[in-house]
């Protein structure tokens, strides 16, 4: 499984990922955490539907606390 | 009315201001980093753009090194009351606002601190860093330092006092209420730890919001604890910023509205106004020194030593008498008194009477000033 949901602490975070994916050109969105993700995120978490490992990656250089994967429920 | 009382807060806000406020109470009335719906997360994001350019305008390290808080007072109580422990001493200038000598205060009180008042020589930088030197004890944790006074207008050597701070390991925390928008402020360059910021003075935003711009990772303790929508199951504040120091439902209008002025600072930039404002301070200061019956306290106002703020009283008169006669008889409405700063009229000898203080801003004229020249003089030759 890809694991495409990024979990962040913080809203703030979940925005400054956001931001920092979208000028390195890759398809994000914004949504709630599942519930089954035992992590303590904000709530927020960004939905990574492509090359999520390289984003994650992208995500940690550039200083956002990442807290974790997770799969997506549909 | 002719509006000079712009050290208190800011009139009229730019009309990109007021607009931008009307907005975001039309647009961003949901909670932000609440729930998962659209409106909330649009919201969410109005206030992390904000962040950007507040983080971007200060040089900061990062849009989480930005907090928004009630107010500049907000913003050093946090710094004071999150820093400070008990036995530690803190120096602070002899220029400072209550909004740093209150809280200080209050813990000495309390037995919890000490602090001494190293004294600001005008003109010799040295001389005030010397002051500063020599009360460093070993209990020393912090220097607390004004930009520039909010009375006089001098304005102190913050770069080199943090310099001195970090020298003996202290921490700095800079009190830019007055200088925030006007004179310049990076947090890259100049290594503050902390700098608090009025959002609704020279950043010409609403009252209500204000800034406290962080150079550190290690942790304040919050002055108040909350909900954040971050780490809800456990019952400590997060361990991160800004959420750390941000409980409750944030200020969205207020937050919109500073990015909105911090925008218009730039778009006219802050070494323009900076200089408009001293070019009318210093004509002012040219009149007055013409009439006999005017005290200054400082020599000519320059750009390099002092901010746009110029303080006067008139002989055999209170400073009250002659802000309520410019006020009724002209429609000059500017400050007088002690302007919550006992400290500085103490060290310069006003504690008494108070100064009448004149504060331009970017849209103040020189036929305001010419008005003012005009009032003062029938007022000192009539009276």
């Amino acid at each position: 499984m890809n694991k495409e949901l990024i979990l962040v602490p913080s809203v703030t975070y979940a925005m400054k990922a956001k931001s920092i994916l979208d000028k390195a050109g890759f398809r994000s969105y914004i949504q709630r955490t599942p519930r089954s993700t035992n992590i303590r995120s904000c709530g927020y978490c960004l939905f990574v539907p492509d090359r999520t490992d390289d984003a994650e990656k992208i995500l940690r250089k550039s200083g956002v606390r990442v807290l974790g994967r997770a799969e997506r429920e549909i | 009315m002719i509006y000079l009382d712009n050290a208190a807060t800011t009139s009229p806000k730019p009309a990109s201001v007021i607009r931008e406020i009307d907005r975001a109470m039309r647009l961003y009335s949901a909670n932000p980093g609440r729930g998962g719906h659209a409106a909330s997360v649009s919201a969410a994001k109005a206030v992390f753009d904000t962040r950007t350019v507040v983080k971007d305008f200060f040089h900061c390290a990062a849009e989480e090194s930005v907090i928004f808080t009630s107010g500049c007072t907000h913003s050093l109580n946090t710094v004071i009351k999150g820093t400070l422990k008990k036995g530690d001493h803190v120096i602070i200038s002899s220029f400072e606002h209550n909004a740093v000598l209150r809280p200080l205060y209050q813990l000495k009180e309390h037995g919890i601190i000490d602090y001494t008042v190293a004294d600001v020589t005008p003109g010799d930088d040295e001389a005030t860093l010397n002051a500063f030197r020599n009360a460093v004890n070993s209990h020393t944790r912090m220097i607390i330092c004004t930009h520039a006074s909010n009375v006089f207008g001098i304005r102190l050597p913050v770069e080199r006092i943090c310099a001195l701070a970090h020298s003996y390991g202290l921490l700095f925390c800079l009190d830019a209420a007055q200088s925030a928008g006007v004179l310049d402020i990076d947090m890259t360059e100049n290594a503050y730890d902390y700098v608090c910021c009025a959002g609704h003075k020279g950043l010409y935003g609403p009252t209500g919001i204000g800034l406290l711009l962080l150079n550190r990772t290690d942790l304040l303790e919050p002055l108040t604890a909350g909900g954040t929508g971050s780490d809800s199951s456990v019952p400590s504040m997060p361990e991160y910023y800004p959420d750390r120091l941000e409980s409750g439902t944030l200020n969205i209008p207020g937050i919109c509205g500073i990015g909105a002025g911090i925008r218009f600072v730039r778009s006219r930039g802050s070494e323009n106004i900076c200089r408009h404002e001293m070019r009318l301070i210093r004509m002012l200061y040219r009149s007055f020194s013409k009439n006999e019956n005017v005290i200054l306290y400082t020599s000519e106002p320059d750009i390099d030593s002092c901010a746009p703020v110029l303080s006067f009283n008139i002989k055999g008169h209170d400073s009250e008498e002659v802000a309520a006669y410019l006020d009724r008889g002209y429609g000059i409405a500017c400050r007088a008194g002690l302007h919550c700063a006992p400290t500085a009229h103490g060290y310069m000898g006003t504690l008494d009477n108070g100064t009448v203080r004149i504060a331009p801003s970017v849209f103040s004229t020189e036929k305001d000033m010419r008005i003012l020249v005009n009032a003062v003089n029938k007022f000192s030759h009539f009276s």
